[in-house]
């Protein structure tokens, strides 16, 4: 076990076995090599994990399995990322979408779905994927549209800023 | 910057193992094509700073342990084997 300072979620412990090794760093946290990956609760089941860094106590993302909220999910690794990773069976991987919570506002949080943490789960290798001319973009709602709410125009013009980015579908 | 002139066909290396070419010119359109290790991440620019602002806005909404704590509100007893997005019945608590 290791021990891992998280500024978020207090002093861990964490089977070395589980420590991702990040093969390209998270773009924006250049100084952070190491993940891993632990509930942001413990008293009940929840989707939301913290994807925390190991060697930066700072340095955390709250992170789903994006195919709980999106079964439709649909991403194509493109094969430089593949062999980096050295996935040879879909078996090997895992994915997690990082959420973004607006201040103030969490029902309006959002999922990046065109930038995925693709984890090699035998190999504990992960990098962040940018899967280029996808459909998806950094903002997918978790929960629906309040009509008509002034959240829902911010986040259409974020998504409209995003060069890959498409309005979130239903 | 370092600023070179090249031709079509003619390249640059960066270090040892990146290498650069000027592919096609056509008006204001260049291909390039690159050359590099796996391990070299190579994106569009605008592509890549989109991403890394997200990922910003991420770890610092991340910090708002109010929001966090209201989450569990939001997504009542929902697993992380859900399947599907569990509160996409229940409007949210506060609109």
């Amino acid at each position: 076990m290791i021990r891992v300072e998280s500024e978020r979620a207090g002093t861990v412990e964490v089977p070395e076995t589980d420590v991702l090794e990040m093969s390209a760093p998270i773009p924006g946290f250049p100084a952070a090599r190491k993940y891993c990956v632990i509930p942001t609760r413990t008293d009940e089941p929840t989707p939301f994990v913290w994807l925390q860094s190991v060697d930066e106590p700072k340095v955390a993302f709250i992170a789903v399995n994006p195919f709980d909220f999106f079964p439709d999910y649909d991403v194509e690794l493109p094969r430089p990322d593949q062999e980096e990773l050295d996935i040879q069976a879909a078996e090997d991987v895992s994915l997690l979408a990082l959420v973004s919570i607006p201040p103030g506002r969490p029902q309006d949080i959002t999922a990046n779905l065109v930038a995925p943490v693709v984890i090699n789960t035998r190999a504990n290798r992960a990098r962040q994927v940018i899967l280029y001319d996808s459909e998806y973009g950094t903002k997918h709602r978790l929960l629906p549209d309040p009509a008509g709410s002034e959240a829902d125009s911010v986040a259409e013009k974020e998504a409209q800023a995003a060069p890959n980015a498409k309005a979130v579908g239903d | 910057m370092l600023v070179l002139t090249r031709r079509v066909d003619e390249s640059i290396m960066i270090g040892d193992d990146v290498k650069i070419t000027v592919v096609a010119v056509k008006g204001d359109h260049v291909r390039i094509g690159v050359d590099a290790p796996k391990r070299v991440s190579i994106h569009r620019l605008e592509v890549y700073e989109e991403i890394k602002r997200a990922n910003v806005e991420a770890a610092e909404a991340a910090s708002d342990k109010a929001d966090l704590d209201q989450l569990a509100s939001l997504f009542p007893k929902s697993g992380s084997d859900g399947g599907k997005a569990s509160g996409t019945e229940d409007p949210p608590a506060d609109t």
